[in-house]
């Protein structure tokens, strides 16, 4: 099983470690830090994963001539970016602005303003212990799904406590656009708990 | 005080007042805000029942406790494991 194949080089490292080269300690090392970068940039987390793989391969083929003059992490992030750029030219589409949401919120209201499907009962709160678990782990599927400028800005604020200032100046917008971006995830996050969750229990709330 | 913003209060509609609903959540309204929120909620059913789902969301995500909430965080922040391992694979697949 490949699990049990580990040689002392494909461990994950977190200490200062010698210049590398396994592609396990590759990823291991640069791998969350790529998928990042990757997702702030695309519309979705399976694309963003693509092109990290791409960008490794890539840098993996071509790894003799890394010179070592830019930091390792530099050099990876530039291949990705070139990867991004590509992905964007080959789908024959700019690559999205950051804050333009105006297509996706006309979805949910019409040209009037008004919510085009009704709001539906949802079912909350919950009801002890096995409910919690069922409703966590469809939450976690319903915030995987949001587009990555959505899921981060709502990560930071709802899942990591983060304050308005904070959450807006580590996504380097303003407290508007957060709280646009807030709100199109809520939107979002609803409407899947409406399908999901209530497939499973008699509404009540 | 303040005039209020009677243009936000006379034509504030659902797109409008769902997103008042979710700052409400996070910052306090203004007069006119919430003025314009409580109007419409009178006339719309389904604003309404939304503004009480995301409060009945947002209390139970805040209630949970905060190694989960952190431990989704990271997961969403991270390649999976599955990932990095096809990944890894793929590069020592790759010719060369």
């Amino acid at each position: 099983m490949e699990e049990t194949i580990q040689t002392p080089d494909s461990q994950p490292v977190r200490a200062q470690v010698p210049p590398t080269d396994s592609p396990d300690q590759w990823v291991e090392r640069y791998g969350d830090l790529l998928f990042r970068v990757a997702q702030a940039r695309v519309a979705d987390r399976a694309i963003a994963e693509d092109l990290v793989q791409d960008a490794f391969l890539a840098a993996w083929k071509s790894r003799a001539s890394f010179d070592g003059r830019s930091q390792r992490s530099t050099w990876l992030i530039a291949i990705l970016k070139r990867k991004v750029a590509d992905h964007f030219r080959k789908a024959g589409r700019q690559p999205e602005a950051i804050g333009s949401f105006e297509d996706d919120r006309d979805s949910v209201f019409d040209e009037r303003g008004v919510w085009r499907e009704p709001i539906g009962k949802l079912s909350l709160p919950l009801d002890g212990q096995l409910e919690q678990q069922e409703f966590w782990q469809i939450m976690e599927t319903c915030v995987s799904q949001l587009p990555p400028t959505l899921g981060q800005a709502f990560s930071l604020r709802e899942l990591q406590s983060a304050s308005s200032s904070q959450a807006s100046s580590r996504l380097g917008i303003t407290r508007k656009n957060l709280a646009v971006r807030i709100h199109r995830a809520r939107l979002l996050l609803r409407r899947c708990l409406e399908n999901r969750w209530l497939g499973q229990r008699e509404p009540h709330g | 005080m303040n005039s209020p913003d009677l243009r936000l209060i006379l034509y504030c509609q659902c797109q409008q007042a769902s997103l008042l609903a979710s700052e409400s959540l996070d910052r306090k309204l203004s007069l006119s805000e919430r003025i314009a929120v409580i109007l419409h909620h009178g006339i719309c059913t389904h604003c309404r029942r939304f503004a009480k789902q995301l409060r009945q969301l947002h209390k139970l995500i805040a209630s949970a406790p905060a190694a989960l909430r952190y431990s989704l965080a990271e997961r969403l922040d991270a390649l999976s494991p599955v990932a990095k391992k096809r990944i890894a694979q793929a590069m020592r697949d790759s010719a060369n």
